[in-house]
């Protein structure tokens, strides 16, 4: 297995983690009527996208797809069609922080809204991951050459590589942790 | 080279009373390397790694721990050769305090080094260090699993042996323990993992090992089983 590769499953599950937990909490947030942890909301849409679109992305659309697309020119409808679902990601995340600031000023009001938008954005980002884990992955693994992935593995194990900022590695992995240890049972270590 | 075995057994055959649980396992651990131990449910797993440990010494068969025969020595003796064992069910002790818990295990590892302190533990789990005065008995399952974790740490081994680590947790806190288990390998600990999620497990073992009704009917790398999703399909049902 190619270090990239299992680079990007882990970070697969861990946004599917967190992104399940999120609606999760949601979820349980309504049946109960709790009021909503705006701390634990904030670090939710951080780590989606902080991680995802500075961090994830990026690896995935500057070099993994164009060293796909090198290899496998017929895959490049597939590559366009998630390469544009990572501008619809950050679009749908700009709604979700809207519904956020919603929920802010009435949250009995707007919270119905706000779900609505973390479901669309969950299930987006499920299917999403579900095309790269099936498509995508599996053909990179038998058709990118040798020396491009000693390529990839490189820049992709250097987390303080200017391309990703400094420390991102550990910063989003700390946020990681805030996030397991605030939500709420049963989804996190939280009250 | 012979002395990179952390852990070598060789033909253990296992009995409970009358009953013939592992027949003929060969089980091995290279320094730094981690490796999975898969299979359905009963099938010996934690008999293979109780035997290793000497809680249930094999009637026939071999082991070896840093190429020293333990076969038939006891727990206390084996896993003293800085080895650390994280049981299915995690072992607290409910009258001891986080704190306690941790302390009490503390020592240098093989080198005479102790790259696993109290605060680096805390730095490794946060939650801990807000539990510090909490008994056993009221951690929640994955504080319970990361307090196991951390006192395992605390004894610097060489190898960490993980029984169903993530069992009974919630998906994200799961993680999170995925996350620590990675930052342990990442720091050159050889680890054995047994554990139902499949998908972390492939991610993260050099080499897996499944069990079968006490035999090995499958050893080979991730890449392997990610090629061939029969023999997963065959063995474990996933
Ligand atoms: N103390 C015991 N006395 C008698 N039989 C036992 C004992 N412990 C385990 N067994 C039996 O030995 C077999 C192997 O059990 P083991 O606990 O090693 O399986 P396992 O692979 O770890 O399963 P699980 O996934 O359920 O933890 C099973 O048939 C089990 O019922
Ligand atoms: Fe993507
Ligand atoms: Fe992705
Ligand atoms: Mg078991």
């Amino acid at each position: 297995m190619q270090k990239t590769i299992t680079i990007i499953r882990t970070e697969h599950r861990r946004l599917a983690a967190i992104i399940n937990c999120f609606v999760g909490v949601l979820s349980d947030m309504e049946n109960t009527n709790a009021d909503p942890d705006f701390g634990l909301l904030d670090q939710v849409h951080e780590y989606c996208r902080s991680f995802l679109y500075k961090f994830h992305h990026p690896k995935e659309d500057g070099y993994l797809f164009p060293a796909l697309v090198q290899a496998r020119p017929d895959l490049l409808p597939v590559i366009s069609k998630l390469e544009s679902e990572h501008e619809r990601g950050v679009t749908l995340l700009d709604q979700l922080d809207q519904a956020l600031a919603s929920l802010k000023e009435d949250p009995r009001k707007n919270l119905g809204l706000y779900i609505q938008v973390a479901k669309t954005y969950r299930d987006f980002e499920w299917k999403h991951m579900a095309t790269e884990e099936k498509e995508i992955l599996p053909q990179a693994e038998k058709s990118i050459p040798e020396d491009v992935w000693k390529e990839l593995d490189n820049v992709f194990s250097d987390h303080d590589d200017p391309v990703f900022g400094d420390k991102p590695q550990g910063n989003y992995e700390n946020l990681l942790s805030q996030i397991v240890n605030r939500a709420p049972s049963p989804h996190g270590l939280g009250e | 080279m012979e002395n990179d075995y952390i852990v070598k057994a060789e033909g253990l055959q296992v009995y409970y009373g009358a009953s013939h649980v592992l027949h003929g396992v060969d089980f091995s651990v290279k320094k730094g390397e981690t490796v999975s131990l898969m299979g359905r449910n009963g099938m010996g797993k934690t008999t293979t790694l109780r035997s290793i440990l000497g809680f249930v010494p094999p009637k026939e068969g071999k082991v070896e721990i840093f190429g020293q025969d333990m076969t038939g020595a006891r727990p206390f003796n084996v896993i003293k050769r800085h080895l650390a064992y994280v049981p299915e069910g995690r072992g607290m002790f409910h009258n001891l305090s986080v704190r306690e818990h941790l302390e009490m295990p503390a020592r240098a590892g093989m080198d005479g080094k102790r790259r696993w302190t109290f605060d680096r533990v805390m730095e490794t789990f946060p939650r801990l260090s807000e539990r510090l005065d909490n008994m056993g008995s009221q951690l929640s399952g994955g504080e319970q699993q990361m307090l196991a974790i951390g006192r395992a740490l605390m004894t610097n081994p060489e190898l960490l042996i993980l029984d169903e680590a993530t069992e009974g947790l919630a998906p994200l806190i799961r993680e999170e323990i995925w996350r620590i288990i990675q930052i342990i390998k990442n720091d050159g600990i050889s680890t054995i993992i047994v554990d139902k999620n499949i998908g972390p497990i492939l991610d993260m073992a050099d080499r897996n090992i499944i069990l079968v009704k006490g035999n090995i009917v499958f050893e080979g790398t991730s890449d392997q089983l990610r090629e061939d999703p029969e023999i997963l399909a065959r063995n474990i049902g996933v």
